[in-house]
C-alpha cells in the first residue's frame, strides 16, 4: 500500500468511495464498480420477484433490475422524490441499478482508515459491511455491494441451475 | 522472429472441414454411381491442399496422413482403381479420420491415434495392391529414369502466401535421387533484412523415374508464386551415394536459413505450442455469409445515410409549408430502417441444407448397419432459418432420423412380404409457412402400431386397462420419457430415451412437434419453428397497468369473457366453455401478484394453447399485436417464472415477454 516518491517521503494510496445516504445513515461503495448516477425512473415491476427488487428498466437498449437498498436494509421510510437517485453498478459483468435516498460525495481512504465493522451479535448479520470510517464526525458504512445486491439472488440462482 | 501462424489456423481448419464436407458429398454420389471425372478431381484437390496447408502449419500427422490419402486417390484417378464399395467405403473412413485429427488441432484434446495408423495400414496396403499395374502407368516413365533441372525462385512474398520451400524440397527429395543448391546471393545483411520476405532461391539437380508433370506436380500450389523451370537434362554421372549425401544438405539448407532469421521451422513449433492453447481457450465462433447479403447491407445503410441528410436539410430551413415533406422523409426513413433490419436479421439466416446436408452419410451407414436399403429424399433444403435455430435443430432431427431408420423402415424382406418396393424411403422436406418454419420426416415404413403403443401404456400404469387410446392421446405417449415400444434395445434408439427430449428440444426453440402415422404406410414427424429466436410476434395486453407481450403463435383465439360460460369447480379453480369444451382458466393477474385488474366476467379471454393443451387465460384488455426484439432477463438478473424475457416499447419503457410454455402449464408447477 505504500511506495516512496521522488522526495523519499511516503505516499499513501488511497481507493475512492462513493459516499450516498440511506435514511439517516451514510454508505460508501468502491467507485470503481459505478458506472453512471441517474435519477429515479419508472420501472417495469417483475412479478413474483422480492419486494426489494423494484423491477427492470431501460438503459440504452440494457434491460437492468432495479433493487431498492433502502427497502432490503429495511430502512423505515421510503419515499420517491426529485432527490431519489439510482446508482447504476457494474458488478462482474452484470449491469445492476441501487435506489438510494441521494448521493453525497467521492470520498478517498486509505487502508488503515478503515476500521473493522463491530460485531453486532449473531441475529444481526452484516457480513456485507466491509468497514467503517470516521471523517469529521460523520461516520461512514463501507458495504461491499457485491454481496449485497446481487450474490444472494445470483448464487441462489446458479444453485438452483445445479441441482436441476 | 516468427511469422504468426495462429491466424492461419482457424482459416485452415475452416477451409478444410469444409473441403471435408463437400468430399463426403462427393463420395456419396460416386458410391451412387455418377462417374464424373470433376467428382474425383474435386476430391484430390480437397486432400492436396488439407495436406499442403497442414504441412505448412505443422501439423504433421494430418499431412502425413493427407499425403497417403492422396496417393491412394491418384490412383483413382488416373482410373488404376475402381472406386468401388470397399474403397468408398474405406474413403468414407478417411473423411472421418481427417475430421477427428483436425478436431484435435481445433480443440487441442489429443485423440487416440491406433485407428489412424490402422486405416493409414490400409490405405497403403490398397496403394501396393494395385502396385503391379503401375508399369503401364502414364505417371511413371518405363522405368527408366530421367534427369531434371529445375531452378526454383521464390517470389518476395512466398511466405505469406503459407507455404514453406522446404517442405517442397523434401517432397522432391521423396521422388528420386535429389541435388540442390541454395542461391543466397539476394540475402540482404542482418540489418536489411525483412523476416516475412522470402530471399533465397534453388537450383535443384532430380534423377527420378517419374514423368515431369510428376515433379511439376509437387509445385502445383505455389506456381503463382515463384519462378520455376523445369528441364529434362541429360544423364549426368552422379555417384551412387548421391541420396545419402542429398540429406544432409537439406538440413544443412535448414540450419543456415535458421541462422540467418529466415528459418520458419524451429520457432513454428513454438507459435504452434502457443496458437493451440489460444485455439482452446477463445474459439471465435464464424459465420459464412454471402457476398450478395454483404452488399445490401452496403446499399441500405447507404440510403439510411441519404435519407437522414434529406432529414436534416428537412429540418434546418423547416416552416409549416414543409410539413408534408417532412413527413415523406420520415416515412422513407421507417422503410430503410425496416429493410436495414431485415437485412441484418437475413445475415444469420442459413440454408437448412446446413442440416440435411450431413444426413447422407449418416442414413447410409446406418442403413448399411441394418441391412436395409434406403433412399433418402431431401426438398425444400434452401428454405432459411436462423442460425442458432439450424444448430439447436440436428440433435433432435438425428433422433428422429435414427428412429425412422431402426424402428420405421423394415428389413428388405419384410417389405417385399409387404408388397411394397425392397427399398425404402426416408423423406427430409423443409418449407416456410407464415413466420414458422415446418420440417418434416417422413418414413413409408410399418408406422405407429396403436396396439403395441396401447399395451405399453397399459404395462407402465399410463392408462387404465380397459381404456382406449385415441389417436391423438397415442402420439402424445409416444413423446414421453421412458416410453419405447422397441421389443429390443439397440445402439442407435430403443431405450426410451428420444423422442422425449426431442420435444424438450422442440419446445425450448419456441416450436412443437407432431406426429401423424397410419399402420403399415410409415409416419411423419412434423417440427414446425419460429424462423428466428430474436423477434417474436407478439400480442399486447394488459392487465392492471401493467403491459405484457404474449408471443402469438401460441393464441388460438381471443373472446370477451362472460360471466354465463364460467363455471367454478368446487375451490379447484374455473373453466370457461368454449364451444362444448372446458378450459382451465388462468387469470394473469393472479399468477403475476398484480393488485388490481379486472375481475372475471369482465375482462378479455386469450385462449393459448401448447402441447396439445388448451387455457384461457384473462386479461384487461387487449392493445394490439406487433413484432419485438427479445431481450433476456438472464443477462443482468435472471430467470423469472413465467416470464421469456422483456423488450423495449416505443416510448423506451420495458415490457414483459409471458412464457406461454409455462403459463399453459403453470397448474403443473
Amino acid at each position: 500500500m505504500y511506495e516512496l516518491s521522488q522526495k523519499g517521503q511516503k505516499i499513501v494510496q488511497k481507493r475512492e468511495f462513493l459516499a450516498f445516504t440511506l435514511g439517516r445513515e451514510e454508505y460508501c461503495i468502491d467507485i470503481l464498480k459505478v458506472q453512471e448516477i441517474r435519477g429515479y425512473e419508472t420501472v417495469t415491476p417483475i412479478p413474483n420477484t422480492p419486494s426489494y427488487m423494484k423491477g427492470v428498466v431501460n438503459l440504452r437498449g440494457l434491460i437492468v433490475p432495479i433493487i431498492d437498498l433502502r427497502i432490503k436494509l429495511e430502512l423505515e421510510t421510503v419515499a420517491y422524490d426529485q432527490f431519489t437517485v439510482v446508482i447504476i453498478l457494474s458488478i462482474r459483468g452484470r449491469i445492476v441499478g441501487v435506489v438510494v435516498d441521494s448521493v453525497s460525495d467521492v470520498v478517498a481512504l486509505a487502508a488503515e482508515e478503515i476500521k473493522e465493522a463491530p460485531q453486532l451479535g449473531a441475529a444481526i448479520k452484516i457480513d456485507y459491511i466491509d468497514g467503517l470510517v470516521t471523517i469529521e464526525e460523520r461516520m461512514l458504512i463501507i458495504i461491499d455491494i457485491e454481496k449485497l445486491a446481487t450474490m444472494e439472488e445470483i448464487v441462489r440462482v446458479e444453485q438452483a441451475l445445479e441441482t436441476a | 522472429m516468427a511469422i504468426d501462424l495462429a491466424r492461419f489456423h482457424a482459416t485452415f481448419l475452416a477451409e478444410s472441414l469444409a473441403g471435408l464436407d463437400s468430399m463426403e458429398a462427393d463420395l456419396l454420389e460416386l458410391e451412387r454411381g455418377a462417374r464424373d471425372p470433376e467428382l474425383l478431381q474435386a476430391i484430390f484437390r480437397t486432400v492436396h491442399s488439407i495436406k499442403g496447408g497442414s504441412g505448412s502449419l505443422g501439423f504433421d500427422a494430418i499431412a502425413d496422413f493427407s499425403h497417403h490419402l492422396e496417393t491412394l486417390l491418384d490412383e483413382l484417378r488416373s482410373g488404376k482403381l475402381e472406386p468401388g464399395r470397399e474403397m468408398i467405403d474405406l474413403l468414407l473412413r478417411s473423411v472421418d479420420v481427417e475430421r477427428s485429427l483436425l478436431g484435435e488441432v481445433q480443440n487441442g484434446i489429443g485423440i487416440d491415434m491406433v485407428p489412424v495408423e490402422q486405416l493409414k495400414n490400409e490405405i497403403v496396403n490398397w496403394h501396393i495392391n494395385a502396385k503391379p499395374t503401375d508399369a503401364s502407368s502414364q505417371k511413371t516413365n518405363s522405368g527408366e529414369p530421367e534427369t531434371y533441372r529445375i531452378e526454383f525462385k521464390p517470389h518476395r512474398g512466398f511466405f505469406l502466401s503459407g507455404n514453406d520451400p522446404i517442405r517442397i524440397l523434401r517432397e522432391l527429395a521423396t521422388l528420386g535421387d535429389f541435388e540442390s543448391e541454395c542461391d543466397s546471393r539476394l540475402l540482404p545483411s542482418l540489418a536489411d533484412i525483412d523476416p516475412e520476405s522470402s530471399y533465397l532461391s534453388w537450383n535443384c539437380r532430380l534423377r527420378t523415374i517419374h514423368t515431369i508433370e510428376a515433379v511439376r506436380e509437387v509445385f502445383a500450389w505455389v506456381t503463382e508464386d515463384c519462378d520455376l523451370s523445369i528441364q529434362s537434362v541429360p544423364e549426368l554421372d552422379m555417384p551412387p551415394t548421391f541420396l545419402q549425401e542429398a540429406k544432409p544438405d537439406l538440413t544443412d539448407i535448414e540450419r543456415r536459413s535458421d541462422d540467418r532469421g529466415l528459418g520458419r521451422r524451429a520457432s513454428d513449433r513454438v507459435t504452434m505450442d502457443l496458437a493451440n492453447n489460444e485455439i482452446v481457450s477463445a474459439r471465435p465462433q464464424t459465420l459464412q455469409v454471402t457476398a450478395e447479403k454483404i452488399d445490401g447491407l452496403v446499399n441500405l445503410a447507404g440510403e439510411l445515410v441519404i435519407t437522414q441528410t434529406m432529414l436534416k436539410q428537412n429540418i434546418d430551413n423547416f416552416d409549416m409549408s414543409r410539413l408534408g415533406q417532412l413527413q415523406e422523409t420520415v416515412a422513407l426513413l421507417e422503410r430503410n430502417t425496416r429493410e436495414l433490419q431485415q437485412a441484418v436479421l437475413a445475415i444469420r439466416m442459413l440454408p437448412v441444407s446446413f442440416v440435411f446436408g450431413r444426413f447422407h452419410r449418416m442414413v447410409r451407414d446406418i442403413g448399411m448397419s441394418l441391412g436395409k436399403k434406403i433412399a433418402l429424399n431431401i426438398s425444400g433444403e434452401n428454405s432459411e432459418l436462423d442460425k442458432s435455430v439450424i444448430e439447436k435443430l440436428f440433435d433432435p432431427l438425428t433422433h428422429l432420423v435414427r428412429n425412422a431408420l431402426d424402428h420405421g423402415l423394415e428389413t428388405p424382406q419384410e417389405r417385399m412380404n409387404a408388397g411394397k418396393p425392397e427399398i425404402g424411403t426416408l423423406s427430409l422436406h423443409a418449407q416456410h409457412r407464415g413466420g414458422h418454419i415446418e420440417i418434416h420426416v417422413h418414413d413409408d415404413g410399418r408406422g405407429l402400431d396403436p396396439e403395441k403403443i396401447a399395451a405399453k401404456a397399459r404395462a407402465l400404469g399410463l392408462i387404465a386397462a380397459d381404456e382406449d387410446l385415441d389417436a391423438q392421446r397415442a402420439q402424445q405417449l409416444i413423446f414421453m420419457s421412458g416410453f419405447t415400444t422397441a421389443d429390443r434395445v439397440s445402439d442407435l434408439s430403443g431405450r426410451g430415451v428420444g423422442l422425449d427430449v426431442v420435444r424438450e428440444n422442440i419446445t425450448s426453440l419456441g416450436g412443437r412437434v407432431e406426429v401423424t402415422s397410419t399402420p403399415g404406410q410409415g409416419s411423419t414427424f412434423l417440427i414446425r419453428l419460429p424462423l428466428t429466436l430474436a423477434i417474436v410476434e407478439g400480442m399486447f395486453v394488459q392487465v392492471g397497468l401493467d403491459t405484457f407481450v404474449l408471443p402469438l403463435a401460441f393464441i388460438t383465439e381471443c373472446m370477451q369473457s362472460n360471466d354465463s360460460a364460467i363455471k367454478r369447480i368446487s375451490g379447484q379453480g374455473m373453466v370457461v366453455e368454449v364451444r362444448g369444451e372446458y378450459l382451465p382458466v388462468v387469470e394473469l393477474r393472479r399468477i403475476c401478484n398484480i393488485a388490481d385488474g379486472l375481475d372475471v366476467g369482465k375482462g378479455v379471454f386469450v385462449l393459448m394453447e401448447a402441447d396439445s393443451k388448451r387455457v384461457a387465460l384473462l386479461v384487461d384488455t387487449l392493445i394490439g399485436q406487433d413484432q419485438v426484439v427479445i431481450k433476456s432477463l438472464e443477462t443482468n438478473y435472471r430467470k423469472v417464472d413465467h416470464l421469456a424475457g422483456a423488450t423495449i416499447l416505443g416510448d423506451g419503457r420495458v415490457a414483459l415477454i409471458l412464457d406461454a410454455n409455462s403459463i399453459v402449464h403453470g397448474q403443473m408447477h
